[in-house]
Parts: C-alpha cells; sequence; structure tokens
C-alpha cells in the first residue's frame, strides 16, 4: 500500500481536479497529479489559485509550490494501519526563505497518532524535519544551506524500534541524517489517513519550493532496495 | 487554454463575497469560490480586513482584469458564466473596483499594502 507520484510524466498529470484538461508542458497549473503506484490515491486540488504550477529546471519537470496558497491533497484516505514501517522519498529544492512549509504530511497534523511527514520547519531557512507519530513523536532534522539546495530525502520509519535511531532512519543526498533529534515514535501502526502534499490540511504550512517526485510505501525494504529507490529519484532531482 | 502569470489579488473583507462570486465563475476549475484564500490585516491578528491570493490566471480573465472597465467585466463574466453553465453574479462593481493586482512576490506586495498574513 503506498503511493507514487512522478511530474516528470505528463500523462499522470491535468490542469484540473477532475482529470479531463492534460497539462501539456511547463507553466500550467496542476490540478491533479495521478498515483502512479496503481492503488489510485490521485492528488487533487480544484481551486486553481492553489495549484502548483508545472515547470522544467534543464531536462527536470518539478511541481512548484508558492508558499502562498498551493497544495496538493488525496480524496480519499491511505490506510496503512496494517504496519509499523514505511518508507518515503521525495526530491525536493527547498526555497531558501525562512518560513515553515510542509513537503508532505500523512494526516492534518504531525501529532495525529499514525502520522508522517517532511517538513521545513519552523522559520529557519534550509532545516528538514523527517519524522513521524506513534504513540508519540519522533524525528531528526537536517540544518541545510540557507541557499537553495536540491535533496533527495529518504525515510524509513519503524514504530518497533527501541529508541529513535531505531525508528527514523533518515538519509538525505544518500547521506545519513541523525542530528537533532526529537522525541521518539512511540508504539502503534501508521494510520488510515489522507496525505497532504506542500500544505497542512490544506490549510496552512505551505511549501515553498520545488518537488520533483514523491513515494511512500507502507513497508520497509532491502539495502539494496533503498540504495536503489534513491538513485530513482535522484535521476528525477539532480540533487547529487 | 493559455495561463500567464503568476499573479497576486487582493481585496478588502467587505468584498469577498463578490469576489468569491466572481472567481467562482472565472476559475476553470470547480473550487474557483475559494480563490480569496489568505487572510491579512495590518496587525496580523483576527477578524482579516483584507483577503489574498496568488494565481496563475488564463490570459483572458488576465486581460479582462487590467484593461477592462466595469461595465465591458461585466459582460466578460456574463459570458464565461454562460460557457461553463454558470450561475451569473448579478453584479461585479464592488469587486472590480476593489481588486489589487500585482505581478512581483506576494508577500512583498503585502507589506506594501501595510498588511501581514494572519496565521
Amino acid at each position: 500500500m503506498g503511493a507514487w507520484y512522478d511530474p516528470s510524466d505528463l500523462s499522470s498529470m491535468f490542469q484540473d481536479s477532475s482529470g479531463t484538461t492534460p497539462v501539456t508542458g511547463a507553466g500550467d497549473p496542476v490540478g491533479r497529479i495521478n498515483d502512479k503506484s496503481g492503488n489510485g490515491f490521485h492528488a487533487t486540488q480544484a481551486t486553481t489559485a492553489n495549484k502548483p504550477t508545472l515547470r522544467l529546471d534543464g531536462s527536470r519537470y518539478y511541481l512548484e509550490f508558492d508558499r502562498v496558497n498551493d497544495g496538493l491533497s488525496t480524496a480519499d484516505s491511505i490506510d496503512l494501519s496494517g504496519t509499523s514501517k514505511v518508507t518515503l522519498c521525495v526530491g525536493i529544492q527547498t526555497s531558501g526563505v525562512a518560513a515553515a512549509g510542509n513537503v508532505m504530511e500523512f494526516s492534518v497534523t504531525e501529532s495525529t497518532a499514525g502520522a508522517f511527514y517532511i517538513t521545513q520547519p519552523l522559520s529557519v531557512a534550509g532545516q528538514i524535519r523527517m519524522g513521524g507519530t506513534g504513540s508519540s513523536s519522533g524525528s531528526y532534522r537536517l540544518d541545510g544551506s540557507s541557499t537553495p539546495y536540491k535533496a533527495v530525502c529518504h525515510v524509513l520509519l519503524d514504530t518497533a524500534g527501541a529508541s529513535i535511531a531505531a525508528e527514523v532512519f533518515a538519509r538525505v543526498n544518500a547521506a545519513a541524517v541523525s542530528t537533532n533529534a526529537t522525541g521518539t515514535l512511540g508504539t502503534g501502526n501508521f494510520g488510515n489517513h489522507r496525505l497532504f502534499i506542500g500544505t497542512r490540511n490544506d490549510t496552512g504550512v505551505r511549501f515553498g519550493g520545488r518537488i520533483y517526485g514523491i513515494v511512500v510505501r507502507g513497508a520497509t525494504a532491502s539495502a539494496d532496495d533503498r540504495d536503489d529507490l534513491e538513485a530513482f529519484m535522484n535521476t528525477k532531482t539532480g540533487a547529487y | 487554454m493559455a495561463y500567464v502569470g503568476p499573479y497576486n489579488l487582493v481585496v478588502s473583507n467587505g468584498v469577498l463575497l463578490n469576489s468569491s462570486d466572481v472567481f467562482a465563475i472565472l476559475d476553470p476549475d470547480s473550487g474557483g469560490a475559494s480563490t480569496f484564500n489568505v487572510a491579512l490585516s495590518a496587525n496580523g491578528q483576527l477578524p482579516a480586513s483584507h483577503w489574498g491570493t496568488r494565481t496563475l490566471l488564463q490570459d483572458t480573465t488576465h486581460n479582462a482584469l487590467v484593461n477592462m472597465n466595469v461595465t465591458q467585466f461585466k459582460a466578460y463574466v456574463d459570458q464565461v458564466a454562460a460557457e461553463r453553465g454558470r450561475q451569473p453574479v448579478g453584479s461585479i462593481t464592488a469587486f472590480k473596483n476593489n481588486v489589487q493586482i500585482d505581478g512581483g512576490d506576494f508577500w512583498a506586495f503585502v507589506a506594501s499594502l501595510g498588511l501581514q498574513a494572519i496565521p
């Protein structure tokens, strides 16, 4: 169970939320991006002002979020309640602006039981925080450059771990992140929640920056598979 | 359809309803009534005195917003409503005479108006 969003595949995107007007190229609003995993968790936005814009970075397409009112979300909840393990992988470029913004959040807020998130937290440019919530919340935070930079963020969450080090496996650009640890995930499986992209609950915490791809998977993976996923996301992003 | 922008639009709270009714027609998608969704005020606290948005606009809509007078704009909005099978709006005067449009950074524009976002 999970979802996969790939802005490099123009056939997966539409200008309108109902999926009738295809995206044709850079400069188009994206009202719908289909889930390529086959699970049907398409992410949509019915208000044009709130749609990210498809842009082209050399040969790489991405969704541009404006830090004002952009956001996408799944209409249906993704049921990950049967697992204590989740794999997340995103390709992004940060905005270089000191403002909080969610790259993605599973549930209406990160403190909801069974949630997970990748976010630019607080009001310090260049930070990326990656974590989740079982019976409690735990995360690692990378303090990156205050100027815009590209990042392939790869996070494995396992609420069965005994400590934050065993619960959160975080990498940015193929390098482990274990800095600025906060809390622990506690216990319990992940939840049955909607996925929000670029926003919290489509009401705030708006991401400013680029998203080159998102993978969410309700399972962990072998080391080789993890490396392959990072490499795949990096072909979309060009981070390293 | 060709899009231009994005553009920043700000309206006073008193014309939010009219603004929402206009964009329920002008937004090609179904959620146009929620276009003005960034609450603003001078001190960053409720109540909102203004509402803002940042949006791509169809090129015809942008032209209508910046180049048409009230009468012409009303005719344009009515035409679009008919084309899309949407409920026409009785008057657009309040919105057209109030909306402020800018093509730069949204937050710089808001600050230039003496406003800030309400969290």
